[in-house]
């Protein structure tokens, strides 16, 4: 009895620890990819250039297909006179259901600048 | 007077061990099958982002994209399925060496995806060829130009898959260096 007790407490552990792992590496996959389409969409602001810079909104991109949930939007601030920060912001529900949400920032400028 | 055990007794005994033996056994499997469950996910995972970031590191600090180069003997041509670019050679303490160009070229052959690198002498780069990835499903490069000498923005699709585990990234890098 002692023994089969034990072995189902190991077990039901063993099970708990395995799921846990299993939506860590779920998670780190999705977050590769949301990186990968915040970073995308940055490179492609950046090319646009200042003066096209859009105003706050999402976006979509074919990489939001392999996110469940996924949404994806930008945000353009003033930073200076002749800078805007623009934020790419990627939201997806994460294997625990809860949603998780990924940003990167950079600066452009209105002249210079890459 | 001592009393042994009875037939049910030791049938009832033999029939929870097993039952026992065979849910270690079945556990065992599971733990088998998760372990290399997560070892694909985790080889797709970073294989994926090697391949991506390989392309974006080579592409930030290239100069052009090049139609073709040979690395050690062997010529691999800027195209669908892969991409050569030249990069500024640099020397130890990070100065650009004058009119002096390292090529790293991004390629497929089979399941694995490389990045071959030819070094120019005195350049702070090593020559040689790293494996990004033996669990590559697809490749893709694409150009903002079909003239290759023109192109300035190189996007990359890679798709990684092992057992059950798939994972698509798509990179997108413009060359900063023209």
């Amino acid at each position: 009895m002692l023994i089969a007790l034990g072995i189902l407490s190991v077990s039901i552990v063993f099970v708990a620890l395995v799921a846990g792992t299993v939506k860590g590496t779920r998670d780190s996959a999705y977050e590769s990819v949301a990186s990968h389409i915040a970073d995308n969409a940055l490179v492609a602001l950046r090319a646009g250039g200042y003066a096209a810079l859009p105003a706050d909104g999402s976006f979509d991109d074919p990489g939001l297909a392999e996110l469940p949930q996924g949404s994806a939007s930008t945000s353009v601030s003033v930073w200076n006179a002749e800078t805007k920060q623009v934020t790419a912001g990627i939201s997806w529900q994460g294997a625990d259901g809860n949603t998780r949400f990924i940003s990167l920032t950079t600066l452009v400028a209105s002249s210079g600048g890459l | 007077m001592s009393r042994g055990f009875t037939l049910i007794e030791v049938v009832v005994t033999v029939v929870l061990f097993t039952a026992l033996a065979l849910a270690v056994a079945q556990l065992d499997i599971f733990y088998d099958r998760v372990v290399l469950f997560q070892k694909a996910s985790i080889e797709v995972v970073a294989g994926g982002n090697a391949v991506v970031d390989a392309v974006r590191t080579a592409g930030l600090q290239a100069r052009r994209v090049v139609a073709a180069h040979t690395f050690s003997g062997v010529e691999y041509g800027s195209g669908a399925t892969a991409v050569v670019f030249e990069l500024p050679a640099v020397d130890a303490e990070g100065a650009v060496l004058p009119d002096t160009y390292d090529y790293v070229a991004v390629d497929a052959s089979g399941a694995s995806a490389f990045r071959r690198t030819d070094a120019a002498p005195g350049s702070a780069r090593l020559s040689g060829e790293k494996r990004l990835t033996n669990v590559l499903g697809a490749l893709g490069f694409s150009y903002d130009t079909p003239d290759v000498p023109s192109v300035r923005s190189v996007t990359v699709d890679a798709t990684t898959s092992a057992a059950t585990a798939q994972l698509h990234l798509r990179g997108q890098v413009r060359l900063r260096n023209p």
